[in-house]
């Protein structure tokens, strides 16, 4: 089959037709920003979009969410039931789907999390490239901006249009729904892109230059500008620690345990019962998230928990970036 | 099992977590089925009343004040503070830092020997307090989720996260990205972001982290091209008591 390609103007029709049989969700404006939501008017959809306040995972594992719901008289309790309602991420970047395979990776091997995996069933990724801004590093992750790897169609921009690659069967059978929309690529090679932000050494290897770098200065000059928000944990799309709680409403005999999302940069977090905590100082807490993305977990094929989306760095009111302090190891 | 018999006491403060309790009035029914309320106000008189539970709303701002928390503490098994100004001193600690000789001739003007004061102060700088419920005016979620808590005999927790995780749970975008400087980042959450989410920066009223790092949240108020003047403003508006604007230190 030759190449396709899709007019921008033709893509709220496109969607309008997945919108027949799928929950849609895209990224769409908010403000100066941007966030992926579920579609109603395929209008809204952005596809030149540097990136969402927040990543995929909140679709997946959401800030807040129930776990059991029980009743202390009668002992009973149940586990709210989970909808995998047919899904198709729309316009999606690469380094977002891969973070979401890391989440599969952390949520699926070893104890399975299915509250978590329940979610994962019936999605379907359309990916489309983007433009890096300041903050997005990905190539240094081992993301390049043409790596298609998790979706089943993809779209890589260039001019007005989109080159529209089918890549698994249900992506092939979207794409044969398209036909009416699509016309013959006239291009075939990825166009090149330049990252300005960038890691002073690629990912392999990165792991060992933690060995030694226990005490380096940059831990605690980064820790002084830190303020413990916990806002580069919440919008990173790998960050999966979350805190478990419960609540009994007030007068009845009925309570719930919910998790929600936690962060390790915050004080608390490290607090166990008996008020110990194991990382109180503060630059022990900064050593431990970039530690975290690039040496203590690695996914099944080595690759670091960090996908280099930016976002930890562009929004940090501080203006901590992951970049600075791993290029300082470097 | 008999109900716990709660009590509330007024110090210094306005009405505004009065009001709040009052716009619980949905559940105040639920809540009378669950305990006994003794007294509401200062009217009723504070000794010998037979409480366990003593909610207090308000800072300790006068030598009577310290005297009567005394006597409350004493009394009851459990003290709550209930909102900023009970919590941390609050709006009513401002003054702190003026001349108390000027303020109280401008707030009495020639009877200020009349009434003496004391610096504002939360109530846990006097006696012991063994829960809090933050925010000007308290909220009233945490309120329920609180006296649930203390009902079932679990210990109340309410957190010690900043503004901004729930401000980022909710996908607002940041205050900061339009230029407006917001106390989210250091101030304790609980609140569901309630301000940033309405389009206000956060003004502090939970207090602040129990981890503050002052110089970094003052760094940033710089950059953000906040004179010194108001970067104390920011601080001291509910926090006065807990941080020295003076002092450096960095952690
Ligand atoms: S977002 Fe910035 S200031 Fe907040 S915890 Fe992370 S590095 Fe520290
Ligand atoms: S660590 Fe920062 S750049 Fe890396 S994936 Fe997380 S948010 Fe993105
Ligand atoms: S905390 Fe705020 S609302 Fe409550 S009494 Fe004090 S000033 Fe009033
Ligand atoms: S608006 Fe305020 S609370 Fe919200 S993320 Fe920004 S700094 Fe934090
Ligand atoms: S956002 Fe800040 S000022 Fe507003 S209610 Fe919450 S803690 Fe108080």
């Amino acid at each position: 089959m030759s190449a396709k390609a899709i007019a921008r103007e033709k893509i709220p029709d496109a969607v309008l037709l997945l919108k027949t049989k799928y929950r849609v969700i895209a990224p769409v404006p908010k403000g100066k920003t941007f966030v992926f939501k579920k579609i109603d008017d395929p209008q809204e959809i952005v596809l030149d979009y540097n990136t969402t306040i927040l990543p995929l995972k909140k679709f997946f594992l959401p800030p807040r969410e129930v776990l059991v719901e029980y009743n202390l008289k009668k002992q009973e309790y149940r586990e709210p039931e989970i909808k995998s309602e047919p899904t198709v991420f729309f316009g999606i970047h690469n380094y977002e789907l891969q973070g979401i395979l890391r989440l599969d990776y952390a949520f699926g091997t070893g104890v399975k999390d299915e509250t978590y995996l329940k979610k994962r069933k019936n999605n379907i990724f359309i990916g489309v490239t983007y433009t890096p801004d300041d903050f997005h590093f990905a190539k240094s992750v081992g993301i390049p901006t043409d790596l298609k790897e998790g979706f089943d169609i993809f779209l890589t921009k260039y001019n007005s249009h989109y080159r529209v690659e089918a890549l698994t069967d249900k992506g092939k059978s979207i794409v044969s729904q398209w036909s009416e929309f699509l016309e013959e690529c006239s291009y075939d090679s990825d166009p090149v892109v330049h990252f300005k932000n960038k890691l002073k050494q690629s990912v392999a290897g990165i792991r060992e230059v933690f060995h030694g770098a226990y005490n380096h200065p940059v831990w605690k000059e980064t820790s002084k500008k830190c303020y413990s928000c916990g806002t580069c944990n919440l919008v990173c799309p790998t960050c999966y620690c979350f805190d478990v709680s419960d609540e009994v409403v007030l007068g009845t005999n009925r309570g719930s345990r919910s998790r929600r999302w936690d962060s390790c940069q915050i004080l608390g977090f490290t607090e166990v019962a008996g008020g110990e905590a194991f990382r109180e100082k503060r630059y022990d807490r900064v050593r431990h998230r970039m530690s975290r993305k690039f040496a203590y977990i690695m996914d099944d094929r080595d690759r670091p928990f960090c996908v280099g989306c930016g976002r930890c760095i562009r929004q940090c009111t501080a203006n901590i970036s992951i970049t600075d302090v791993m290029n300082a190891l470097l | 099992m008999s109900k716990p018999k709660v009590a509330f006491f007024d110090f210094t403060s306005c009405e505004g977590c009065q009001l709040s309790k009052l716009n619980l009035e949905n559940d105040l029914l639920d809540i009378l089925e669950l305990v006994d309320i003794v007294n509401f106000r200062e009217a009723i008189s504070d000794h010998g009343e037979d409480y366990e539970i003593a909610f207090i709303e308000g800072s300790i701002s006068t030598p009577h004040c310290v005297e009567r928390i005394h006597k409350i503490r004493r009394q009851a098994k459990i003290v709550i503070a209930l909102g900023s100004c009970a919590h941390i001193g609050g709006i009513n600690a401002i003054r702190n830092n003026m001349d108390q000789d000027e303020v109280r001739e401008t707030v009495y003007g020639n009877d200020k020997y009349l009434f003496p004061s004391i610096k504002a102060q939360a109530v846990s700088d006097v006696v012991k307090v063994d829960y809090v419920i933050p925010g000007c005016p308290m909220d009233n979620q945490e309120f329920k989720r609180v006296l649930s808590a203390l009902l079932t005999g679990k210990i109340p927790e309410i957190p010690e996260y900043s503004v901004c995780v729930e401000c980022k749970a909710k996908e607002n975008e940041c205050l900061y990205d339009y230029g407006i400087v917001c106390m989210g980042p250091i101030t304790r959450a609980g609140c569901r972001a309630a301000c940033p989410t309405n389009g206000h920066y956060c003004y502090g009223c939970r207090g602040l982290v129990p981890d503050l790092n002052k110089n970094a949240a003052k760094d940033v108020m710089e950059k953000y091209k906040l004179s010194i003047d108001q970067i104390k403003k920011r601080f001291y508006m509910f926090n006065t008591n807990y941080v020295n604007m003076e002092e450096k230190s960095y952690e």
